[in-house]
């Protein structure tokens, strides 16, 4: 009896596994290492594109800059992509894992008013 | 008298240490794209209220960007289970990938117009000459 009523727990737990989901995370716990100079309301576009380098993404005129990142063992790492011919779209390369995505909000004056890492979890 | 029984024995053993197995359960795993959206997330996206920032805030960038900046797609592919065959001490497992695709549509003030959740991850003709036409190098 034991092992039926195991077996059937063990088939809803893993019925209902689901897969890691975009989620984002505050800026207070992703802003360390090589990213710990952003700061909402003080760091500008200028500061953050020579720190940074050129952004994966540009929204909205580049009011909205995007980055893409790997978590290493010693913090922060940029991820590149590559164009997928086959496929026709842009593909995350290199370190397994899942990518994580800085998002960069500038107010009018260029200065940073909001910002998220998307991670995968 | 005694050797065919040993092989029966012997060949019923074999059909034991053979076989497949067909798993409908997802098991939690991204076969690729960076991650699913979640049921949370697509409702929390309202048509006329939630903007492109707030998209891009709380999603990251998205897989393509389609008609320079009006529709963003989010793409996934996770596992519906998987098919197992064993036999002679080797063994193998087919996953059964199961495409998603989040589809969204702003209007000229940056605004969500439109939400398409499919299952599966083929554009549309018309997202397919958009892409087509803002690939690199054209």
């Amino acid at each position: 009896m034991r092992v039926v009523v195991a077996s059937c727990l063990a088939v809803v737990l893993l019925a209902s596994c689901s897969a890691p989901a975009l989620t984002p995370v505050k800026p207070e716990e992703s802003h360390t290492g090589i990213l710990a100079f952003l700061k909402e309301g003080r760091t500008t576009r200028e500061e953050t594109l020579l720190r940074l380098g050129t952004p994966d993404g540009r929204f909205e005129g580049e009011r909205i800059l995007t980055y893409t990142f790997k978590k290493g063992p010693d913090g922060w790492l940029r991820e590149g992509r590559a164009w997928n011919e086959p496929k026709k779209r842009f593909e995350y390369t290199g370190r397994s894992g899942f990518p994580c995505n800085l998002v960069l909000v500038f107010g009018a004056e260029g200065v940073l008013a909001r910002s998220t890492m998307v991670i995968t979890q | 008298m005694r050797t065919p029984v040993r092989c029966v024995l012997a060949s019923l053993a074999l059909l034991g240490s053979t076989g497949c197995l067909i798993w409908p359960f997802p098991t939690g795993s991204i076969l690729a794209g960076r991650g699913r959206v979640r049921q949370e997330d697509q409702t929390a996206l309202v048509i006329g209220r939630t903007t492109r920032e707030e998209v891009l805030l709380r999603l990251g960038e998205p897989d393509e960007v389609l008609h320079g900046g009006r529709v963003f797609i989010y793409r996934w592919t996770q596992d519906a289970g998987f098919f197992a065959m064993g036999g002679g001490g080797s063994a193998v497992a087919i996953p059964f990938p199961s495409h998603r695709m989040l589809r969204l549509a702003f209007d000229s003030e940056a605004r969500l117009a439109r939400l398409d959740f499919v299952h599966q991850d083929e554009l549309s003709p018309e997202d397919r000459e958009a892409a087509k036409a803002e690939q690199p190098g054209d």
